[in-house]
């Protein structure tokens, strides 16, 4: 083997290991010679079939929702959802209760705080303190 | 029309409530998830958003669109922050006992393979270091490219590589070890 060749058949191994066996995924500019290194090379083949297995274990645990059972949960996997208005509603709901609760519960931006009404406006009373994450000496009482 | 992130980001840095409210809506679901996915825990993924949100809000004077876009700015802030939190505590997912619990999915038997083949990935993935989790979790979870996690990481492309490949490898051997036949063999 040349130095040449070490350094693609290496370079060769490197991508697998990083990268994966997705090719789609691997550097543009080394894709093609990384292709044909490994189809050449037994051993890197067989690291390529290897690579696949723990791809398959990844595609499975990053195409399951994570957050699933919690109105956190519906509200995130409802703004992926095209066309689930009530769930992209929900989700709103959430994010926004988030944003109230910083912008009133950050003392560094004083000069903003006026949109309480406008994102707590939909929530009742009794359980707008539920939305609020952080709670307030008041709530704490409450709880 | 939806404003876009880089729009309501000059409005949050002027202090507008309401564009923060709304720029808030467009990133939380994405940011939730990978805050889950680096911390293995919703409850700490809720409070390291928050935190991170927080600082998008007091220091979105700081942000520079010609170093990047908004969701990468962020997205660094919140790994930064989950990375912080990591070091804190340590996740209880033993692997045998993800191996046992029940698929919630409906369809039957791929669906079940696929939630138990994630739940073993899971407990793998708490047995990372958090750096190797984060670089997982943006690669394969959020298709970043090589640049976008060194960005995220404040790394280069070079290293991420390599971390990435550590990654794999060890939660390769992980998995190994935890297929039935090699249990008893740690």
């Amino acid at each position: 083997m040349t130095d040449t060749t070490d350094f693609f058949h290496d370079r060769a191994a490197e991508i697998i290991a990083a990268y994966g066996s997705d090719t789609a995924r691997w550097p543009d500019v080394e894709r093609a010679t990384a292709v044909t290194v490994i189809a050449a090379d037994p051993a890197l083949t067989a690291a390529l079939v290897a690579a696949r297995g723990l791809d398959h274990d990844l595609a499975a645990w990053a195409s399951r929702p994570v957050l699933a059972g919690s109105p956190l949960a519906d509200a995130a996997v409802a703004m992926r959802r095209p066309g689930s208005v009530m769930r992209w509603a929900a989700g709103g709901s959430v994010a926004a209760s988030v944003a109230a609760a910083i912008i009133l519960l950050t003392p560094a931006r004083v000069a903003a705080p006026s949109v309480a009404p406008v994102v707590l406006s939909h929530v009742p009373d009794e359980t707008a303190f539920a939305q609020v994450f952080t709670p307030t000496p008041d709530e704490e009482r409450i709880l | 029309m939806v404003d876009t992130p880089a729009r309501l980001m000059v409005r949050v840095a002027g202090g507008d409530a309401r564009a923060f409210t709304a720029l808030v809506s467009q990133l939380h679901g994405s940011m939730l998830r990978i805050a889950t996915r680096v911390l293995g825990d919703r409850t700490e993924a809720e409070d390291a958003l928050q935190a991170a949100l927080t600082r998008l809000w007091t220091e979105a004077a700081r942000f520079d669109p010609a170093r990047g876009s908004v969701e990468g700015w962020f997205r660094r802030i919140l790994v930064n922050q989950c990375l912080d939190r990591r070091r804190r505590f340590r996740i209880v997912a033993p692997m045998e006992a993800a191996a046992t619990v029940p698929s919630d999915l409906p369809d039957p038997f791929e669906a079940s393979v696929a939630n138990a083949r994630a739940r073993r990935v899971d407990a793998a993935m708490a047995r990372l270091n958090p750096r190797q989790r984060a670089a997982i979790t943006l690669f394969h979870g959020e298709g970043a490219s090589m640049a976008e996690i060194a960005a995220t990481l404040d790394s280069t492309p070079k290293a991420v590589e390599g971390l990435l490949a550590r990654s794999r490898i060890e939660l390769s051997r992980l998995l190994a070890s935890d297929r039935p036949g090699n249990r008893n063999e740690e």
